[in-house]
């Protein structure tokens, strides 16, 4: 216990810099000082495991070092020794953005907070569905729908940075990873992804790229998993279901960014108008030419 | 409206895991052009510890060795270690022609944990006038070799590069890498 808190305490605080004097811990040794208070707390504390997150009731607990703060400081202390760490601290606003992309045009038309908690509502679950690597390649492709929605940030080279990386061109691994996150992503917030009920191709892409998977490359589950899910299917037939499921999942995110402007849900078509791209094709070995073209005319469709 | 900044490490680290999905923080983080960058190295950290844990359950008697070794390189901080270059190889990749090794350095204080595959070696490029320990359940011994080679029932293997008066500055944690299927 004393060396999990131990390292994570030093992660945290030594090596991202982290200060823990907010936490009231001084000194030196703030990090051994942290960690004795932690294993007090521990011992003496009525922790009630029924309360705690789910992937918390294991050694992972000894390692969260956010869940030991808030024990000291209690939840409001905690959150408010963060905020007054941050500096510059003012609450969000709302956004009135100039920008005329088909996220912002359509974020005209919806209360920006409630596109807020959608989209972030959409990350958590990608997170939940998926792994959390997989989020980071989605912010790396929604960098230009995020400063639209979530800042009204005066143009900077930071923004200019992270919008040019949204279409990676090498290596190609990362241009496949960002299209793979922004089309999970997009299939999962638009509610195509039927776990129950679907027919037995969408049910092998479900369960091969709608599951819990590492947050290694390819971020996905592995073939033996999926046969077994899968009743034992063999490996061939498991793949090409996988495959024709993939594909038709595609077609509907397709169908979805080609509405027409007023209809359906306007954030569902802007977020599927920019979060398609033809090297999603390539990452799914999907050689469609009519699909290509679909996307290739999507605007913002850029790589 | 003036924008945030983002969260910060162990804020991050929630939204990792998930223990606390904080609106406005994720709001933060969203509004950060620095975003991806920021949640990259969160998940490589949170990988890191995940890693470190395991090990740790794995081998319970790594666990008085680990905080002392930790303690005294924060202390050792003070002056300056260039840090050492882990040159990682397989003999599989190189014969099919793959590049035959990949490096990752080793920095002053850290402790690292890397899976090795059976047959996969580890190099240690040390700076002058460092020299390697290995770390066992008995105790501390020298450890002359350059590197490790990785072979079955090896289990845990703990290297420490200690400077001329034996102060540690880094730990190498080597583990056997589990068999496991292919991912495609």
């Amino acid at each position: 216990m004393r060396a999990l808190l131990e390292a994570a305490f030093e992660t945290f605080v030594a090596k991202a810099g982290v200060g823990l004097e907010a936490f009231r811990f001084y000194g030196d040794e703030a990090v051994a000082e942290a960690v004795d208070w932690c294993v007090d707390r521990f011992r003496t504390a009525d922790l009630d495991p029924a309360r705690l997150h789910a992937g918390s009731c294991s050694w992972r607990l000894f390692t969260e070092v956010g869940f030991w703060l808030a024990q000291r400081e209690g939840k409001a202390g905690y959150r408010s020794a963060l905020a007054r760490r941050a500096v510059g601290a003012l609450a969000l606003a709302w956004v009135a953005s100039a920008d005329e992309s088909p996220e912002a045009i359509a974020s005209n038309h919806v209360d920006v907070r409630r596109v807020r908690e959608r989209i972030v509502g959409g990350v958590t679950t990608l997170r939940d569905t998926c792994c959390a690597a997989l989020v980071g390649w989605w912010l790396v492709g929604s960098a230009r729908l995020r400063r639209a929605w979530f800042t009204d940030d005066e143009p900077s080279d930071l923004w200019d940075t992270a919008i040019a990386a949204e279409h990676p061109r090498n290596p190609k691994a990362r241009s496949f990873h960002v299209a793979d996150a922004l089309f999970r992503y997009l299939a999962l917030f638009a509610g195509l992804v039927q776990r129950d009920g679907a027919d037995e191709s969408h049910r092998a892409c479900v369960q091969t790229w709608f599951d819990r998977c590492s947050n290694e490359p390819p971020y996905e589950v592995g073939r033996a998993a999926v046969r077994a899910a899968l009743s034992g299917l063999p490996s061939r037939q498991m793949t090409t279901l996988r495959h024709d499921g993939v594909t038709t999942l595609l077609r509907r995110c397709l169908a979805l960014a080609e509405l027409p402007p007023d209809d359906g849900d306007p954030l569902v078509r802007a977020l599927a108008r920019s979060s398609l791209r033809r090297s999603l094709l390539h990452r799914f070995k999907i050689e469609d030419a009519g699909l290509t073209e679909r996307i290739h005319s999507l605007k913002g469709a850029l790589e | 409206m003036t924008t945030r900044p983002p969260p910060d490490p162990i804020a991050l680290d929630a939204l990792v895991l998930g223990t606390d999905d904080d609106r406005e923080t994720w709001g933060d983080l969203l509004a950060s052009p620095r975003a991806a960058d920021l949640w990259h190295a969160a998940v490589e950290r949170r990988g890191a510890l995940d890693d470190f844990a395991a090990v740790l359950t794995a081998y319970p008697w790594l666990a008085g060795p680990s905080i002392g070794l930790r303690r005294a390189m924060r202390r050792a901080r003070g002056s300056a270690w260039p840090g050492a270059i882990l040159d990682l190889s397989s003999p599989l990749t190189a014969s099919l022609g793959a590049p035959e090794t990949s490096s990752v350095a080793l920095t002053q204080g850290e402790t690292r944990v890397l899976e090795v595959a059976h047959g996969n070696s580890v190099r240690i490029e040390l700076p002058a006038g460092t020299q390697l320990r290995r770390l066992t359940e008995q105790g501390e011994e020298p450890f002359d070799a350059p590197g490790w080679t990785m072979d079955p029932g090896d289990g845990v293997v703990v290297l420490v590069a200690v400077r001329a008066d034996g102060t540690p500055v880094a730990t190498l944690v080597l583990t056997e890498k589990a068999v496991g299927e292919n991912g495609g």
